[in-house]
């Protein structure tokens, strides 16, 4: 049973939208059912452009519009201050209603709207910013039916119909010429209807086009006026039904019947007429019958400009122009549909000819704003290039009372634009219908790539951008652009009127080390044989769960270098983590630690006497050198012996002898990458004594790269320090007062060209870097050296630059969003990307 | 205490006596009981170690503990449900489909071979009642009958002719759905101006004192049809052709019940606003690929309809399983979560009333025909067999008689051949 079910099941495509609009209702519309959209420039297509105004929606139409139009306090507000809005663009014409061609050249009763599916997947559409579609019926017979206007969401099938009988279509030209001969056997054959050979059909000359069309609209008035019904047909094609069902042409005849409307004028007829033989044509038959007329197709439409003009007639024009895809026709020469001119649409539009553009294939349906845009270079002008796919299309389409502009007591069909709607960077953000949203683009979904866009981007390495995007992907940055149009498939993190800047770096940190961060006692045995490094793990040492972490990444702080506790002189190696804390990081370390080494710290604050504290760390230090060379010199000499044994074996000599070997030892390894400087020595001082000390130890002596912690004194020795090239991570006390008065330790060195570095020195105190920083800019350090300072800085001496400390492609995605400068202390952090995921969110 | 036993056994001789006196006239008079351990009358609750009398094709009682007439003919078994009833299809056809498209005028008992095997495996799996429409092929397609899966002709198997047109909105060969719908409006078009017409000629022959012209019998049908004395059986294959069906349907109120395509649940809600009944399609569960996560949904059909309030019949799977295959439909509506008394209902009562022949048949209930079924065990059940089936009072299938059945599994004739 199971076995049978699964192979005939069906997959179909689920209507997104109709799931979307359902999760609208109950998301976007407050207890009132009032909606504000607060936009910053509304182009309504009807009257000018509103900037900063707001639009009221309730019941699904437009109730209030405009700048001065004030909020109440029980709408649903939806925040579009950068973005424009502008009606649901109309489809002029579309084969979006199942078609193909009936056997018979004249059925104008065949109604589109009962081929088309309402309750198929219309969020490519929707997308797109298509509300609103014109269904035709058949392309290859001359009248083929009544066209429709649908909106493409809405609640039900009837509610969507705009209008459910839109025209009567007649179509001319080369496509509806030579339709198949008619076979309609009577059943059963009498000597009154006798078996016929299948009956060749009208038309295949303009003529018999012509012909045909006038006796048929000349039948149906006769009828339509009461008079009996003809005896003789008019022709094959309106010819009675087969004898045995309808003797007559009658009253009941739907094709004469369908024709009433047109006669009377209450709909349109609406004839695809492409050459300008096919229009003039076109124009006397609508004048002979007093028709109303819609010309569609028009691409020789220019030439009779002044003609339409005069009887302002509506012209639904093909666009010729395709964008994203290979346009066949020469335009040197008239094809069949005529000769076509790019600036038809500019020219019909000067002469005041009413023109919606439509494209020529159902694929372009979703490009109508780029088909709109591609007139401009051709002469039509922008706001007039909007309305050819949204007022005009409305009013060519008899729709004007409902939708193709923002007016109030119009349908709430909208579209919110990341910019203009005819900039090719400008994408579809969401789009309403009814008042309800049925397309949004923030809305999750599978793709991996996310967009973050930003007011302000803070890339640290290239400077400031603003109004930007930062495109994430598989954690990390893909790209950063200054204005972009954003990939269809990513997620968009709308950041606006925010401020992106790189995570933050603690540059010397206790955190999650609660419980051991107390200073361990000075092991004089330690200080004398060498640090314990290799053996004491830091990460065995973190407190799980630590809300200190959570609150380091609250503030952006992305990444700390976590030092072992400082009393013991070499106290060891330090690492580089990420802040993340979640129990699933905790337990694999995944994608949290950046380096397991990464410094290697030394105390010479106070402690021990001075003299016999420089010589301990002179006997280390030429002790772990000693150490590093011999082990160097041995792992050379082994890689020789190998290569000479190797060598030896293969011409049958004597082996040589294998040189003695300097034993690995884990206390001493670190200090050979510190030698070879792939990590730099991190030294806590406190007087310039001490700072010189280190200085002329660690790099005269030693030749080392240093960073100095702590050091409150450097601001006597900056001159010192720069001229050795060392680094500063100031904290947690960044200024102090010196005989009364203010230093500003980091302004002083940042000047000098000294490499500043904030650090906390804390088991909790790394969530107030950022005041840190504050501090030191309230007092007068350059905030560009701030930031660097709390980025890149820590990320370039910790040689994890290529990862951390900047905002550029290639790097991790650990980003902070604020609501405004990072280091102005009103600024809050709104979120917080570890990994290119959101790890904190102010919401 | 010894007293009172022999008082009970003196009674009970008595009961006895009694008993066989009664079993003569019964026996005159044909009563047939059928005792079952479990009955299933489907319209109320079950009835634990219940009776059936039967008397001249109705069931004159049911119930527990009723006393068994002397001489009554009496059929044990296991469990015991009403005859199911087939709401639509085409069993017995040749050929479901005509090809020209509009035929009001045809009617499928001319179509029906009653020895078809397909009415011999019918009674084999317990349906009694059987709807045979033209298929979804055409535009009008015909109308249909109601048998009973017993008889040599035609005739004997009627249970009501015609019981209903087919209209389709499937598009034929060489139309759209456009063109299929138009089609549609066209022949009542046509109807309506034959029927115009024909008025006239019959109000001019009337002054004039001549003979009136009679209907055209082939216009009957259609006739019926929009005077509401006959169902459409309209078919929708997608949800948007039931909001087309719909319209039409309120256009010309037609009297109809809508049989529907695997797709349709999206409709249920429209389809319970306008209070019409449905024959669900054979394909009862759906699956959907929702296009951002290509996550597959499930879409179980009948619970749609069933929290939409629809009363809804089930289909059988055409082809290969056949006639077993009500059994399973109702059996797998279960599986997904439908009551067992609602799937047990789709499939014998809610037919029977989309029918119309629920005063005759679909339950178990006193002055209903006696159509019922004997089972070996629960219905739902895939080892239970149909032992045997009683239609209209009289034993026509015995499973110990079932030369096929037998052979099919034995290889052998079966011993009580016969």
């Amino acid at each position: 049973m199971r076995r049978r079910l699964s192979a005939c099941r069906v997959v179909k495509p689920v209507t997104v939208a109709a799931l979307l609009s359902v999760l609208a209702v109950g998301a976007a519309q407050a207890q009132s059912g009032l909606v504000a959209i607060r936009a910053g420039r509304i182009l309504t297509a009807s009257g000018p452009a509103i900037v900063d105004g707001v639009i009221l929606l309730r019941n699904g139409k437009i109730i209030a519009l405009g700048k001065d139009v004030k909020i109440p306090a029980d709408a649903k507000v939806m925040d579009a201050r950068t973005r424009t809005v502008i009606p649901g663009l109309i489809a002029a014409n579309s084969s979006l209603a199942e078609r193909s061609d009936p056997e018979e050249t004249v059925t104008p009763e065949v109604r589109a709207a009962d081929g088309y599916d309402y309750y198929s997947d219309s969020r490519r559409w929707l997308e797109s910013g298509l509300t609103t579609a014109y269904l035709s019926t058949g392309a290859r017979r001359l009248v083929s039916g009544q066209g429709a206007v649908v909106k493409l969401a809405g609640d039900g099938p009837a509610a969507r119909n705009l209008r459910a009988s839109a025209d009567v279509r007649v179509m001319l030209g080369a496509y509806a010429k030579n339709p198949p001969a008619l076979f309609r056997p009577p059943l059963p054959p009498t000597d009154d209807s006798p078996l016929l050979p299948a009956q060749r059909q009208l038309p295949s000359v303009r003529p018999a086009e012509f012909a045909l069309l006038r006796q048929l609209f000349a039948e149906a008035r006769r009828t339509a006026n009461g008079a009996k019904p003809g005896l003789s047909p008019v022709s094959a094609n309106v010819a009675p039904i087969p004898a045995d069902r309808n003797p007559l042409p009658t009253a009941h005849d739907p094709r004469l019947r369908a024709l009433g409307p047109v006669l009377n004028g209450s709909l349109p007829l609406r004839v695809t007429a492409n050459t300008a033989p096919d229009i003039r044509r076109a124009l006397e038959f609508a004048d002979q019958f007093r028709l109303k007329l819609i010309l569609e197709g028009g691409t020789e439409a220019y030439q009779l400009a002044a003609e339409l003009a005069k009887r302002h007639i509506p012209v639904v024009v093909t666009s010729p122009l395709r964008p994203g895809h290979r346009i066949g026709e020469d335009y040197q020469r008239p094809g069949v549909n005529g000769k076509t001119s790019l600036r038809n649409v500019a020219t019909l539009l000067k002469a005041g000819v009413p023109v919606a553009l439509a494209p020529s294939d159902d694929s372009d349906l979703t490009d109508l704003l780029l088909l709109a845009a591609a007139q401009v270079p051709y002469g039509v002008a922008p706001d007039a290039a909007l309305r050819l796919v949204t007022l005009n299309a409305a009013d060519a389409l008899g729709v004007r009372g409902r939708v193709g502009s923002l007016e109030v007591g119009k349908d709430a069909d909208l579209v919110i634009l990341s910019g203009d709607p005819l900039r090719s960077y400008t994408r579809v953000e969401s789009t309403l219908v009814n008042g309800k949203v049925v397309y949004d683009r923030a809305a999750p979904l599978s793709g991996k790539l996310t967009a973050i866009r930003a007011g302000r981007i803070l890339t640290v390495g290239q400077g400031e951008i603003t109004n930007g995007v930062i495109l994430l992907r598989d954690g990390k940055i893909v790209a950063v652009q200054r204005e972009a149009a954003i990939p269809a498939d990513a997620q968009i993190i709308d950041a606006s009127h925010s401020v992106v800047m790189p995570g933050m770096i603690d540059a010397h940190s206790y955190l999650g080390l609660h419980a051991d961060a107390e200073p361990v006692p000075t092991d004089p045995v330690a200080a004398q044989t060498g640090p314990a490094s290799g053996r004491t793990h830091l990460l065995n040492a973190l407190a799980p769960n630590d809300p200190a972490f959570a609150a380091a990444l609250r503030e952006g702080v992305t990444a700390v270098l976590l030092a072992p506790p400082t009393a013991s002189p070499t106290s060891g190696q330090a690492v580089l983590l990420k802040t993340l804390n979640d129990p699933a990081h905790l337990l694999t370390n995944k994608g949290r630690i950046v380096r397991e080494v990464a410094a290697l710290c030394f105390n010479m604050q106070g402690g021990t006497p001075r003299m016999a504290q420089i010589g301990n760390f002179r006997d280390l230090l030429t002790a772990a050198k000693g150490y590093t060379q011999r082990r160097a010199q041995y792992e050379r000499d082994f890689k020789e012996w190998e290569r000479d044994r190797d060598d030896a074996k293969l011409r049958n000599k004597d082996l040589p002898k294998e040189p003695a070997e300097t034993p690995k030892d884990d206390d001493m390894e670190p200090f050979a990458a510190l030698f070879r400087g792939d990590i730099p020595a991190f030294i806590h001082v406190g007087r310039a004594d001490e700072i010189m000390n280190a200085l002329k130890l660690f790099r005269d002596e030693f030749d080392v790269p240093v960073t100095l912690v702590d050091a409150p004194d450097s601001f006597r020795v900056v001159e010192e320090i720069r001229k050795r090239d060392a680094s500063v991570a100031l904290g947690p006390e960044v200024t102090l007062r010196d005989k009364g008065k203010l230093v500003n330790s980091a302004d002083l060195l940042a000047r000098a060209g000294v490499r500043v570095l904030f650090q906390t020195s804390s088991s909790s105190g790394t969530q107030f870097l950022r005041l840190n920083a504050a501090s030191a800019v309230h007092n007068g350090l350059d905030p560009t050296e701030a930031l660097r300072a709390l980025t890149l800085n820590p990320a370039r001496v910790l040689h994890v630059d290529d990862r951390l400390g900047s905002i550029e492609a290639g790097k991790d995605a650990d980003l902070v969003i604020l609501n405004g400068d990072p280091l102005d202390l009103t600024s809050r952090v709104e979120k917080v990307f570890v990994n290119g995921k959101v790890v904190y969110d102010a919401k | 205490m010894p007293n009172r036993v022999l008082l009970a056994a003196r009674l009970l001789l008595a009961g006895f006596a009694l008993a066989l006196s009664s079993s003569a006239f019964a026996q005159q008079s044909g009563i047939l009981a059928i005792r079952a351990a479990k009955i299933l009358p489907v319209s109320g609750p079950e009835i634990i170690n219940g009776i059936i009398l039967v008397r001249d094709g109705k069931i004159a009682a049911i119930g527990a503990n009723l006393p068994i007439p002397d001489g009554a003919t009496i059929l044990e078994a296991a469990v015991v449900m009403p005859g199911l009833v087939e709401a639509h299809g085409s069993r017995g056809m040749d050929a479901p489909n005509e090809n020209v498209p509009v035929v009001p005028f045809v009617n499928t008992a001319d179509g029906v071979d009653p020895v078809n095997v397909a009415f011999e495996d019918a009674l084999r799996d317990g349906i009694t009642t059987i709807h045979v429409l033209p298929g979804n092929g055409t535009v009008i397609g015909g109308t249909g009958i109601l048998v009973k899966p017993v008889g040599s002709i035609i005739e004997t198997m009627l249970v009501k002719r015609p019981s209903g047109m087919k209209l389709s909105l499937l598009p034929t060969a060489g139309r759209n759905r456009m063109t299929q719908i138009q089609e549609l409006r066209r022949a009542f078009d046509d109807f309506q101006t034959y029927a115009e017409q024909l008025a006239e000629r019959r109000a001019d022959q009337k002054k004039k004192g001549e003979p009136e012209e009679e209907y055209d019998p082939r216009q009957q049908a259609m006739r019926d049809l929009v005077a509401g004395k006959l169902t459409a059986y309209l078919y929708c294959p997608t949800d948007s052709d039931v909001t087309r069906a719909l319209a039409f349907l309120d256009t010309h109120k037609l009297k109809s019940v809508l049989v529907l395509g695997p797709d349709c649940y999206k409709s249920a809600p429209l389809i319970a606003k306008k209070g019409l009944s449905v024959v669900l399609d054979p394909q009862m569960v759906l699956w959907e690929t929702e296009p951002d996560t290509g996550k597959e949904i499930r879409h179980v059909i009948p619970t749609y309809f069933q929290r939409a309030g629809v009363k809804f019949a089930l289909q059988a799977q055409p082809g290969a399983f056949g006639t077993r295959s009500y059994w399973y439909q109702a059996a797998t509506a279960v599986s997904y979560g439908i009551s067992r008394s609602d799937a047990l209902r789709a499939i014998t009562l809610s037919p029977a009333e989309i029918l119309g022949v629920a005063d005759r048949v679909g339950s178990l209930e006193v002055g209903k025909d006696a159509n019922i079924l004997l089972l070996t065990g629960d219905p739902l059940d895939s080892k239970t067999w149909v032992d045997r089936v009683v239609i209209e009072g009289k034993q026509v299938y015995d499973r110990k008689t079932d030369t096929r059945l037998s052979k099919l599994l034995t290889g052998k004739e079966a011993p009580d051949a016969p």
